[in-house]
């Protein structure tokens, strides 16, 4: 019983793969063909490198330069993991009081949606003239950015638990943390898995623009600083860095979300 | 909490509710009985109330007048006396069967070394072993059901309540879970109020039937079914069966022409 489920789910892995691959190579082609024909159009138009680097000149530069990428993407990721923990906590905070308090409902709600419209990024200057040229007026720009869509998603998902499965666990005489913890959490759970992946990819996008304004380091302003001074190539090689993080960003909540909703991928 | 259940006459008396403010009137002076050990049926129009007794029964609204007794104590507006079971099956999506059978014994804090073995001696006797690590999502309609009897087994009330729990299934499904309710009904020895529309089932399964009007809800007969038990499937083919059924059916049929009649004017 256990040795053909361990096969059929093997089975379901190793097709899934394959189902992966073939969506994947028609994709990668057209890249590595527009990437080749980058490469030749350069070399054969002797385009200056300041102006367009070839994508071997991007590549070099990300290999000799390495200590200087992975000490600035250092910064970038702290600001990003500092953020996002702040932005879950308090996104998660307020769904839960706006939720299960209709005075702080009534109150903070409408403000939760009014903090959306705010351009967010436009505040980083602003940010960095009162917090510094550190990291903290990243963290903070982050952090506003993850909490949005943690807060909506978690009102959304707390609100979407089915009014007679609570009725059940009443009937059970279960108390009101336990229909929390036993039906509200786990209906909203989907629901925030959705927020963290909005989360996620904001949140690389916003730590490298919040550094634009100043920074003391970070992938943002290598970018700035390196363009100031026509390096194309280290520009380049930062935005690989940066598209790399939120492809890995956008991935990683979807290999999790099969082990916290093992339940959505049921047959 | 389980200490205090006791296992006495379940006793709704007067009860009254209206919704609205007043303008709805669902129940109206509604009186019922039903013995330890008995299986009381309640059958009527849709809309007549009786999911509303119902959630009084359980304890999840309280009555405007009147109220709910069992074994004497009452129980008006509190809720863990009764065993609760609807049409939906109510199955957690993100519990597996095992653990959505035990999550009345959960809420208990009833340990799960003491819960899992009860509760797959119970899924082997329904069929279901196989399936104590599937999701609901997978299983079919009869199997989701029975894993919502079991559910309410296990929590082992004194009283359970069932409201149409078998209509949502194919009729021969329908049969088969309605035998296997008499069941376990004959082996645990409940009080069984059961809801339902289909006088077939309602006679086929109870000891008394209480036929309710249309909105407000009122008890208007109480029929007594004399069948001998254990029934099986050849209790419905013996005429007195259909004696039963024929005088309920007048009784709801009359009392439907007169709502209509009423509605019409």
């Amino acid at each position: 019983m256990a040795t053909t489920r361990a096969a059929r789910g093997n089975d379901r892995s190793s097709s899934g793969l394959r189902s992966a691959v073939h969506a994947a190579w028609p994709p990668l082609a057209v890249f590595v063909v527009a990437l080749i024909a980058w490469e030749v159009g350069v070399r054969a138009l002797k385009v200056p490198a300041g102006l367009i680097p070839a994508p071997s000149r991007v590549v070099n530069t990300l290999a000799n330069q390495r200590s200087l990428f992975l000490e600035n993407l250092g910064t970038t990721l702290s600001e990003i993991v500092l953020g996002f923990v702040l932005g879950f906590a308090a996104g998660i905070l307020i769904a839960v009081l706006v939720v299960y308090s209709p005075p702080i409902r009534r109150a903070i709600y409408p403000l939760v949606i009014v903090t959306q419209t705010i351009p967010i990024v436009a505040l980083a200057p602003l940010l960095v003239i009162i917090l510094g040229f550190g990291i903290a007026s990243k963290v903070v720009i982050v952090a506003l950015g993850v909490f949005f869509p943690l807060a909506l998603n978690g009102i959304a998902g707390l609100r979407s638990a089915d009014r007679e499965h609570i009725n059940l666990l009443r009937s059970f005489s279960a108390s009101r943390v336990q229909i929390f913890r036993m039906v509200e959490v786990p209906a909203a759970t989907p629901y925030l898995m959705t927020g963290v992946q909005i989360g996620l990819v904001y949140s690389v996008t916003g730590a490298v623009v919040a550094e634009w304004p100043g920074a003391e380091s970070g992938i943002g302003i290598l970018m700035v600083t390196q363009y100031a001074l026509s390096r194309t190539d280290i520009v380049l090689g930062a935005v690989v860095i940066v598209t790399v993080m939120a492809m890995l960003m956008f991935s990683l909540p979807r290999l999790v979300r099969r082990r916290l909703v093992p339940w959505e991928e049921a047959p | 909490m389980l200490e205090a259940r006791s296992q006495g006459m379940l006793r709704v008396e007067d009860v009254s509710k209206s919704f609205d403010a007043g303008r709805l009137v669902a129940l109206e002076n509604v009186l019922l009985e039903a013995r330890p050990k008995e299986f009381v049926s309640l059958v009527g129009p849709s809309g007549c109330g009786k999911s509303t007794l119902f959630n009084i029964i359980a304890g999840l609204i309280e009555p405007d007048t009147g109220h709910v007794s069992l074994g004497g104590a009452d129980i008006t507006g509190t809720t863990g006396h009764v065993g609760y079971m609807l049409q939906r099956d109510l199955l957690l999506p993100w519990r597996t069967v095992l653990d959505n059978v035990v999550v009345g014994l959960d809420v208990q804090g009833v340990p799960r070394s003491t819960s899992y073995p009860k509760a797959r001696d119970l899924l082997a006797r329904f069929g279901l072993a196989r399936f104590e690590k599937s999701y609901p999502s997978a299983l079919s309609g009869g199997m989701r059901q029975r894993c919502a009897l079991i559910r309410t087994i296990l929590y082992d009330a004194p009283v359970f309540l069932l409201d149409e729990p078998f209509s949502a299934l194919d009729a021969q499904t329908r049969l088969l879970m309605q035998e296997w309710l008499l069941d376990v009904w004959d082996s645990l020895g409940k009080t069984v109020v059961y809801i339902t529309h289909d006088v077939d089932e309602a006679v086929f399964l109870s000891d008394r039937v209480y036929a309710m009007s249309a909105r407000p809800g009122r008890l208007i007969a109480s029929v007594n079914v004399d069948l001998h038990r254990p029934r099986d499937y050849s209790a419905r083919l013996e005429p007195r069966f259909l004696e039963l059924k024929t005088q309920l059916v007048e009784i709801i049929r009359s009392e439907a022409e007169k709502s209509m009649a009423a509605e019409l004017i």
